[in-house]
């Protein structure tokens, strides 16, 4: 006998996710499906209106990720328009993005994802001077480490318990036996859960300096940026590094040592290859090197059937949405150019659980050469590794070899968090280097942020790709009587929470929970965590 | 043939008109620099205020219509000479209209007999035209109060204010004013062109009367 | 003098009646909010924040709420209370960033502090709990809380289909009906961003979902703290003086505290006297971007739009839009995405059906037409009437 479970909300990503699953005698999830419960339609919304406007509207489709929807649309445009950005705009486009890739992998890892993990309540048991040492096992000098800070967070703790009001911590799984580390390693987690808080704030300040706010600056427009002033003003990139400064230390002594401390405890869970799913990697490239988009910080490239030995070239052609299995009207696989998106709802079963067999979501479902492809960090790790990047490999090298675990634990839950801990420092040691580059070309002369265009009378068609945090990211636009005829995104989240195709594959998220055993079926701790290892992003997923 | 001058304006007509014509045509320039403004490159900006004045003298103008309009209100139902607000509905006389618009298209070769002040077409322009006024005369005391928030702006800017919202916000309400402008231009043109064209065919000197306050009556009219 | 002597009296009468009322309110608060969460001088004191430090905010944050002096301590009492406060908050159609906004607010100042004591029962992004677990923390929070609990609410609500193009939790029930039951039960209604406040986004033209902001769909009154994301400033001062006299702040028209958005951005922009010398950014990174100058022409819509962004600003006052060289979009008004629309140019360079149809250039057109239409008329007439001269000379 089998029986369905129902999490719905699934909770801390952004947005409205439903997963249902079956789950047998033992336990065992035998099938899973993926239903994101919210259309919005901005994808029709933008039609008829000024391309150039298109990208703060985008940049709407997600107040996490921002800035990475209002990037790919201006680069969208710019294809289509047929001009490059100045030198400058390139690199304070990567300034932006860069610390955004800071502030929003250490939100997931410590408020997103790290309860899946972490046994808040565990922790008040934990010995500080014990967790002091801990800690200095892992980082030569962990951040805000001492065992008075470690009580004091204690003490915070116990107020939240005594007062009986726990708050966002109530009802939570607390005891699960899913929760493998020990009371100190509880601890120290969560004190750099607190920390965290703070942190990110200085992430969304980096972003500010040069976009005005956070989330959702203002500073990006086709052809460049706007921030000219901040750009030329020393004392701006001065306050730029400044915090870099404090996040690169911030991912140095807490959040890598973090993910060391929860591996050495989890690596077993790795090495069982739990919530692995599809086989198949892809990243379009992130952070351009040069003006002509040639090289990449984050190589381009597609992983087939985990075989890192054999990188393939990605072919754009290949990109297919098709909606056998979601709320659109249509059948066949469409290339974005040629997307379309008419909703038609066919809603739940008579005992209110999804209609598996038919339409259950509002994501489509992206293909790539017909296969569902997994993005985002591992991607960008296992894709790099297989290009030969020499950073990415040493990295990756490094951080298996300190853990004791074997590559193919990579293909996990687990591995899916240690790859999007490892890039962010990846991305961190490159930040300096541009701010290096910006100085270096205004000081030969080059004062430029903007190239001069307009919108092409004739029609047009353009495409922006990027790696935001998430992974793989498209927008293609197409351009007529000087407005948009259509505009389709394809973005990281709903590649991995694509439900089934035509052929009745499965999405990443729902091949990921198959196969896992859950300790207690009423509390789906071991679903959250593999889900969460995605970082999923549902507003983004479905726009 | 006779021809006898009947007075068909006062002189406060005459006044009120020629006042509303130059603060119309003031509004129109001012109102464009501030819808599309130049850069004045020369000079420090401390020293320069060109966009200030230029919306302090459209502000002043708009004030001015504000009360040229009121008066011209007033003369409509109080004037001494001839209180002439029935006639602005003389295009309610649809027969005598349409024979008007077939005079204008030049299919009648004479006009239709007056049974009011003005023609039934220019009833109907003028009425139009009041309407116009009025429009841009909310639209522009709202685009001032949301920028002044004392005395006598803000207290019609509070009375105007659900006019804002209805229309959608400042931004329309911008946009209608911007709009307006426009309809100002096209029935400056035709008015012109018709007291002319009046003048020529008619021989009744419509030109010179707003200036004279004096028609031209062949006799047996 | 007497006239103003009469005056000052009643404004002094007006605040003693207003502080008379803070009190009886925040002792009631006293009795019947749970005990606090977190100690926020504790706090404070961990945060190198000094106790004159928070006097001085507590006076910043009285009169940016239009209070007059002798209310500091009132709203020193309101800001250690703020962990009392339950707080429902509730995601519609919406992108999270009103979330992440107030997530990562860093305030010059206490504020943020403040922020972190919030008592969120039930907030899906941050909360542990998920699934049935989450529901029972919304139903409990509910129950326990009834009509004590504020509930804020981001995101619009699709009224088309049902309702279903948004259901939520294990039950599917449509955003609609939770927001109705919550609403229902709650103290009052704080909209936290443009989405929730006016529909935003998803209720652009054609608003393909029928979406629309609660006060709309719902039809109660509800506070808006508009934007795109709001400041959080903005949410914590109103919630403040919640704490102080049990009910909103004044609010304009549209339900925005007017503390807050009294004002426009053009009116309280840095670089305002750019703008009355006469001296725009033409177009980006000019000689005029490059010395700060008004962004009028390039699409600047602050002088259509209310708000404090300018005197506030963003993420610890490192910026906002305008400093940043980008126009105001005008985020804090109903609608924006179409009436501000170009975000980059002027409103009347609005192409009106795609290519260079704007409202200038048909106005050219017809005076064109006009024109044309009047020389026609004019020898069509001279030809027509020349007859009738010669009739009239026989006569
Ligand atoms: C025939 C009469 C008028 C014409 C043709 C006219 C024309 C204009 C135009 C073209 C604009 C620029 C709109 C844009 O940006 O697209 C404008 C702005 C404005 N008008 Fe008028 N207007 C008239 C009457 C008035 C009146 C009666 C008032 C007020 C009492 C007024 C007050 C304003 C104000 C306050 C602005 C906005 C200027 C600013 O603060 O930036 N206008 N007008
Ligand atoms: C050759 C020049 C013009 C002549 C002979 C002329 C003649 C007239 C006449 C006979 C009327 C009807 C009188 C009345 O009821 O007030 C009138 C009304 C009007 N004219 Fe003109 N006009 C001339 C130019 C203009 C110009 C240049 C403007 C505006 C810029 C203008 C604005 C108006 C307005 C607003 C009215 C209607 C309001 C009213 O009835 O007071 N006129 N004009
Ligand atoms: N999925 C996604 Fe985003 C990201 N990163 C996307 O483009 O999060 Ni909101
Ligand atoms: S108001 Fe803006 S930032 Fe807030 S949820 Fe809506 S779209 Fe996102
Ligand atoms: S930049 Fe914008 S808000 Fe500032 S003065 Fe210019 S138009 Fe006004
Ligand atoms: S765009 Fe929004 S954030 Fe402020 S400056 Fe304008 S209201
Ligand atoms: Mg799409």
């Amino acid at each position: 006998m089998t029986k369905r479970i129902i999490v719905d909300p699934i909770t801390r990503i952004e947005g409205h996710l439903r997963i249902e699953c079956e789950v047998d005698d033992g336990n065992v999830i035998r099938d899973a499906w993926s239903t994101i419960t919210l259309w919005r339609g901005i994808e029709t919304i933008l039609k008829g209106r000024d391309p150039r406007d298109a990208g703060l509207i985008v940049q709407r489709f997600c107040g996490v990720c921002t800035y990475v929807h209002y990037e790919a649309s201006i680069m969208a445009c710019e294809d289509a328009f047929g001009i490059k950005p100045p030198p400058n705009a390139r690199i304070i486009r990567n300034l932006i993005q860069g610390s955004w890739y800071l502030g929003d992998h250490i939100m997931h890892f410590y408020h997103l994802h790290g309860l899946d993990w972490v046994d808040i309540v565990s922790a008040l048991s934990a010995d500080p001077k014990k967790a002091v040492e801990l800690a200095k096992s892992y980082s030569a000098d962990p951040y805000n480490c001492s065992e008075t800070h470690y009580k004091a967070v204690q003490q915070r703790l116990t107020k939240f318990v005594k007062s009986g009001r726990l708050g966002p911590f109530s009802n939570a799984y607390w005891g699960n036996p899913s929760y493998k580390l020990p009371p100190e390693a509880n601890l120290i987690i969560v004190s750099h859960y607190l920390d965290a808080l703070q942190v990110s704030k200085v992430a969304a300040q980096m972003q500010a300096i040069f976009g005005g706010k956070n989330p959702h600056p203002q500073s990006l427009v086709v052809g460049g940026v706007t921030c000219v002033m901040d750009a030329l003003d020393a004392d701006r990139l001065g306050q730029y590094l400044f915090r870099l400064k404090e996040l690169q230390n911030f991912i140095e002594t807490a959040y890598l040592p973090d993910v060391l401390l929860a591996a050495a405890y989890y690596k077993g869970e790795g090495a069982a290859g739990i919530g692995g799913g599809v086989k198949n990697y892809l990243s379009y490239g992130g952070f351009p090197l040069d003006d002509d988009m040639n090289t990449f910080l984050f190589p381009r490239g597609v992983v087939k059937n985990r075989d890192i030995a054999k990188p393939l070239k990605l072919d754009e052609e290949k990109i297919t949405e098709e909606v056998t299995h979601a709320w659109y009207k249509g059948t066949e696989p469409q290339h974005p150019f040629k997307g379309t998106t008419d909703p038609e709802y066919t809603g739940y079963d008579a005992n209110g659980n999804v209609k598996g067999g038919e339409k259950y979501s509002w994501c489509k479902a992206p293909r790539y050469d017909g296969q569902p492809h997994e993005v985002g960090p591992l991607a960008r790790m296992l894709v790099g590794y297989a290009v030969g990047n020499e950073k990415i490999k040493a990295l990756v090298d490094g951080t298996l070899k300190a853990t004791g675990i074997p590559v193919s634990a990579l293909f996990s839950t687990l591995g899916r968090t240690a790859a999007r801990c490892i890039e962010t420092k990846y991305v961190a040691d490159h930040i300096e280097g541009w701010v290096g580059e910006l100085i270096a070309n205004v000081k030969k002369g080059d004062t430029r942020t903007w190239t001069r265009c307009d919108v092409p009378s004739k029609p047009a068609q353009g495409r922006g790709m990027t790696e935001p945090p998430r992974g793989a990211l498209g927008h293609w636009i197409r351009i007529e009587n000087k407005v948009i005829a259509n505009y389709q995104a394809v973005v990281p989240s709903t590649w991995n929470c694509s439900p089934r195709d035509k052929a009745g594959k499965r999405g990443p998220y729902e091949e990921s929970l198959v196969g896992t055993k859950l300790a207690k079926v009423d509390q789906p701790l071991e679903i959250l965590r593999t889900i969460h290892s995605f970082d999923p992003c549902m507003a983004c997923a479905v726009h | 043939m006779e021809i006898r001058p009947v007075k068909e304006w006062s002189a406060a007509i005459m006044i009120n008109h020629w006042a509303m014509a130059l603060s119309i045509f003031v509004l129109i320039v001012t109102g464009f620099y501030i819808a599309d403004p130049y850069t004045i490159y020369q000079g420090e900006t401390v020293d320069k205020f060109f966009v200030g004045n230029m919306r302090y003298v459209h502000i002043l103008f708009g004030i001015f219509l504000l009360f040229i309009f009121i008066w011209r209100l007033y003369l409509a139902f109080f004037s001494k000479f001839h209180a002439d607000w029935k006639d602005f509905f003389a295009w309610l006389d649809f027969e005598c209209t349409w024979d008007q618009i077939k005079f204008y298209l030049l299919i009648k070769k004479d006009p239709p007999e007056h049974c009011a002040l003005y023609g039934p077409m220019q009833s109907l322009a003028y009425s139009g035209l009041f309407f116009m006024i009025f429009v841009i005369l909310v639209t522009g005391l709202i685009l001032m109060g949301a920028g002044y928030h004392a005395g006598m702006t803000a207290f019609l800017y509070k009375i105007f204010k659900p006019v804002e919202n209805m229309l959608g916000g400042l931004a329309i309400v911008r946009y209608v004013h911007h709009i307006f402008t426009w309809l100002f231009i096209l029935f400056i043109i035709v008015h012109v062109y018709m007291a002319f064209w009046y003048d020529a065919i008619l021989k009744e000197g419509t030109v010179s009367s707003m200036i004279s306050g004096v028609l031209f009556e062949k006799e047996g009219k | 003098m007497r006239g103003s002597d009469d005056y000052s009296k009643a404004v002094s009468n007006h605040y003693k009646q207003l502080m008379e009322y803070c009190k009886i309110n925040q002792e009631r608060l006293d009795r019947e909010l749970p005990p606090p969460r977190e100690d926020l001088n504790d706090l404070l004191a961990e945060r190198g924040v000094s106790r004159r430090d928070f006097i001085k905010w507590t006076s910043v944050m009285t009169s940016l709420l239009m209070l007059p002096p002798m209310f500091r301590p009132a709203l020193a009492t309101a800001a250690e209370n703020f962990s009392r406060l339950p707080i429902a908050w509730l995601h519609f159609a919406e992108c999270t960033g009103c979330t992440e906004a107030f997530l990562r607010t860093s305030y010059p100042n206490v504020a943020d502090i403040v922020l972190e004591t919030i008592s969120l029962e039930y907030h899906e992004t941050v909360m542990a709990a998920a699934g049935h677990q989450a529901e029972q923390n919304l139903e409990k929070c509910m129950a326990d809380f009834k009509k004590k609990f504020v509930c804020v609410i981001e995101g619009a609500l699709p009224r088309g289909l049902n309702g279903q193009y948004l259901r939520l939790g294990p039950k599917g029930k449509t955003a609609i009906q939770i927001a109705k039951e919550v609403t229902r039960s709650a103290a009052a209604t704080v909209c936290i961003g443009a989405c929730a406040c006016y529909g935003n986004i998803q209720a652009a033209k054609p608003n393909p979902t029928d979406a629309a902001g609660i006060s709309k769909v719902l039809g109660i009154s509800t506070v808006n703290i508009a934007g795109c994301p709001p400041n959080a400033v903005n949410f914590v001062g109103t919630l403040l003086h919640y704490l102080m006299f049990g009910g909103m702040p004044p609010l304009d028209s549209i339900g925005r505290p007017i503390w807050a958005y009294g004002q426009r951005i053009h009116d309280v922009c840095e670089r305002r006297s750019h703008y009355d010398a006469g001296e725009f950014v033409e177009e980006w990174g000019d000689d005029g971007a490059k010395k700060g100058w008004c962004l009028y022409n390039v699409g600047c819509k602050g002088p259509y739009t209310f708000a404090n962004c300018g005197k506030v600003r963003f993420n610890d006052s490192v910026s906002w839009p305008v400093m940043s060289g980008h126009g105001c979009i005008g985020c804090t008004e109903p609608g924006f995405w179409d009436t501000m629309a170009p975000l980059e140019k002027p409103i009347h360079e609005a192409s009106i059906g795609g290519g260079e149809r704007t409202v200038d250039n048909i106005g050219l057109v017809l005076t064109g037409l006009t024109a044309a239409g009047v020389a026609a008329h004019a020898v069509a007439s001279a030809i027509r009437h020349k007859g009738k001269d010669e009739e009239e000379k026989h006569d």
